[in-house]
């Protein structure tokens, strides 16, 4: 049963529990759906998921009726996103001399290995491989942009930016997953 | 093969975000220039495969329900806490600190049953914790 953003938050009035799980049902798939094509790890999704609606319970006392939920779901799924990036990035700094090498020869991929390369014949699998070697910020733009059929003003809006920044952002991170699908030969006939 | 044209601007040109006068420009030097051509092919089929949902596709995991049941114990509100919930709470705190994944196990409130349930398809190191924290609770209640 889908239920309008409007009809979830008068039930969030009456009856908080009941608001919070039409909220969860309506919008887990939304927000694991793009935490899982920004992190391509369970897990991480998982996490991320969880972070978001935390952070959404805990301002949902605050939340006018007059305002839709997604936009406001949007934003902290965008901004949840981002900074996750910034964590994992330190967790892999301080954990490297625990992880022996391999683990991070994954995160960071190996670019010398021309053998590897041409074990990506699938599509999808080569274009989730070169998103999720993008940083963060043009990955995310990339699949608001993509994913989600987000316009330039709408993705600048969520992530906080100059819509000059978004055209950049898009830009390079097209150009590299070009580049990449292109040497995994997908378009070849 | 040393064509000075910026190539972002063909990405603007499928876009549809560049400027008119630019894309009567680019238009013209596509006739003449081979490079670029191939490039807006390599762009059109970049575009295809970027806004082809199905690459995005995901299959919902079973334990985004067990995050919903955390999320409902976290948001019911709480009265003053009993000793058996404040020991649990110390706990699983505990836990937690000891680097256990308990984050996608139901809180107590919901019930011992739930935390039963979501053990099932815990992995064992985990089950074994979790059955003790179960113990503790009925122990404490019974009380
Ligand atoms: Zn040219």
């Amino acid at each position: 049963m889908d239920v309008s953003d409007a009809a979830i938050l008068k039930i969030y009035k009456k009856n908080k529990h009941q608001g919070l799980e039409l909220l969860y049902d309506r919008y887990k798939k939304y927000v694991y759906t793009i935490a899982y094509n920004y992190t391509h790890n369970k897990e991480d999704a998982l996490d991320l998921t969880q972070e978001v609606f935390i952070s959404i319970l805990k301002s949902m006392d605050n939340f006018k009726e007059e305002f839709s939920i997604l936009p406001w779901v949007k934003r902290i799924t965008v901004n949840k996103c981002l900074n996750f990036a910034r964590d994992k990035k330190e967790a892999v700094s301080l954990n490297q001399t625990v992880a022996a090498g391999s683990e991070i020869q994954d995160l960071i991929g190996a670019p010398n290995n021309t053998e590897s390369t041409t074990l990506y014949q699938d599509t999808r699998q080569s274009l989730a491989k070169a998103i999720k070697e993008l940083p963060p910020q043009e990955r995310m733009a990339l699949l608001l942009r993509h994913m989600k059929g987000m316009k330039y003003e709408e993705i600048a809006r969520i992530m906080n930016v100059p819509l000059g920044t978004v055209k950049t952002l898009l830009h390079r991170a097209r150009k590299t997953v070009k580049v990449s699908m292109v040497k995994d030969g997908i378009w070849e006939g | 093969m040393d064509c000075k044209l910026d190539k972002v601007l063909l990405q603007d040109l499928l876009e549809g975000t560049i400027d008119p006068v630019e894309k009567l420009f680019v238009e013209e030097h596509l006739k003449t220039c081979r490079e670029c051509r191939q490039e807006l092919t390599e762009l059109k089929l970049l575009f295809w495969d970027l806004f082809d949902k199905s690459n995005y596709e995901v299959s919902l995991p079973s334990e985004l329900d067990q995050i919903k049941d955390l999320i409902l114990a976290n948001a019911a509100e709480q009265p003053a806490k009993s000793t058996a919930e404040i020991i649990c709470d110390i706990q699983r705190q505990n836990i937690r600190a000891s680097g256990m994944f308990l984050d996608y196990v139901p809180g107590l409130k919901t019930g011992n049953m739930l935390v039963k349930e979501s053990v099932k398809a815990a992995p064992s190191a985990m089950l074994r914790i979790s059955k003790g924290l179960v113990k503790a609770t009925k122990f404490f209640l019974a009380k």
